[in-house]
């Protein structure tokens, strides 16, 4: 922690020297956000938040189902049998992952290579940002609420191999944790269904 | 007084041949029929709303890959929705055929 500090410090002590002293010699438009932005390729935007959204997607549903195994096999040593309803949290995990892939596959169905200049119009920079930022969207609802169906399953799993009847209460809350995956799907499709494929004419 | 204990006279763990016989549970904790709901249900869970995406993106939508998704994601929960009415009915009977053999045995 110590070191991480000491180079944090470093760092901003060393970019303020710089920013101020560009600042001062009137060179202050070299940090432009907008154009280094500007400056990335759609295909790089388009791409990252194709691969985030699948990524974060998998990362929670296996984060859910990591805890909820242990769980699952903790309670087994009270109540051995494992049933189909004690495995009613995976399949709960399972659903958040494919919300992230169905999610990428329309999101990748939107990509297309194209030739030459075309790439820079206005259309395309848009549908590179959008693709981005719904698959950042899909991606990080996913993690939460995968991390979230996971959690509760573990409590599921714990609580049903001390008292059976205890089961369903706490699955009703587990569908509620689900659903909230279901809303990041939502409006990630609403925001890339506002985005047109990349085209070659503008 | 106490006796003295002689080592050289007393059995070891390693020489008592005869233990007890206690009843061992042999069958399996997780039921095969079990494992196969899960293999089937996580099989449609993968196939059925990338199927229906693929399927009805360019036929029923002409296209419109938002409807198209949308409609793979209720398919996920008609699966999911599947695989719980699957859990509860299993969880019924074998309540029932627990609730049996209790009663079986208090007679």
């Amino acid at each position: 922690m110590g070191g991480l500090a000491y180079g944090t410090y470093g760092a901003g002590s060393a970019l303020t020297v710089i920013g101020l002293y560009m600042l001062f010699q009137g060179e202050g438009e070299a940090f432009n956000v907008g154009a280094f932005i500007e400056s990335i390729s759609p295909y790089a935007w388009a791409s990252t938040g194709i691969g985030l959204c699948i990524g974060q997607s998998v990362v929670g549903a296996a984060w859910g189902i990591f805890i909820t195994g242990t769980s699952i096999l903790g309670g087994g040593v009270k109540a051995p049998r494992i049933r189909t309803k004690n495995l009613l949290s995976i399949v709960f995990c399972e659903v958040v992952a494919i919300y992230g892939v169905i999610t990428s596959i329309i999101l990748s169905s939107k990509v297309a290579n194209i030739n030459g200049d075309a790439l820079h119009s206005g259309n395309n920079y848009f549908t590179g940002f959008a693709i981005f930022w719904s698959g950042v969207l899909v991606g990080m609802c996913n993690l939460v609420c995968g991390v979230s169906v996971g959690i509760n399953g573990s409590s599921a799993a714990l609580a049903d191999a001390a008292d059976p009847s205890l089961f369903v209460k706490i699955l009703i809350i587990e569908i509620f944790s689900s659903v909230l995956g279901l809303f990041g799907l939502i409006i990630g499709l609403l925001l890339s269904g506002q985005a047109g494929d990349f085209e070659a004419i503008s | 007084m106490a006796q003295r204990r002689l080592a050289t006279q007393e059995k070891t763990a390693l020489d008592q041949d005869e233990t007890k016989e206690t009843k061992s549970d042999v069958s399996p904790a997780v039921a095969p029929a079990t494992i196969a709901k899960l293999l089937f249900f996580t099989f449609a869970m993968i196939t059925c709303p990338i199927g229906s995406y693929f399927v009805t993106v360019n036929t029923l939508f002409r296209g419109n890959t938002t409807y198209a998704g949308a409609l793979a994601a209720l398919v996920a929960n008609i699966v999911l929705l599947g695989y719980v009415i699957v859990a509860f009915q299993d969880d019924k009977t074998e309540r029932e055929a627990d609730a049996a053999q209790e009663g079986k045995k208090s007679r």
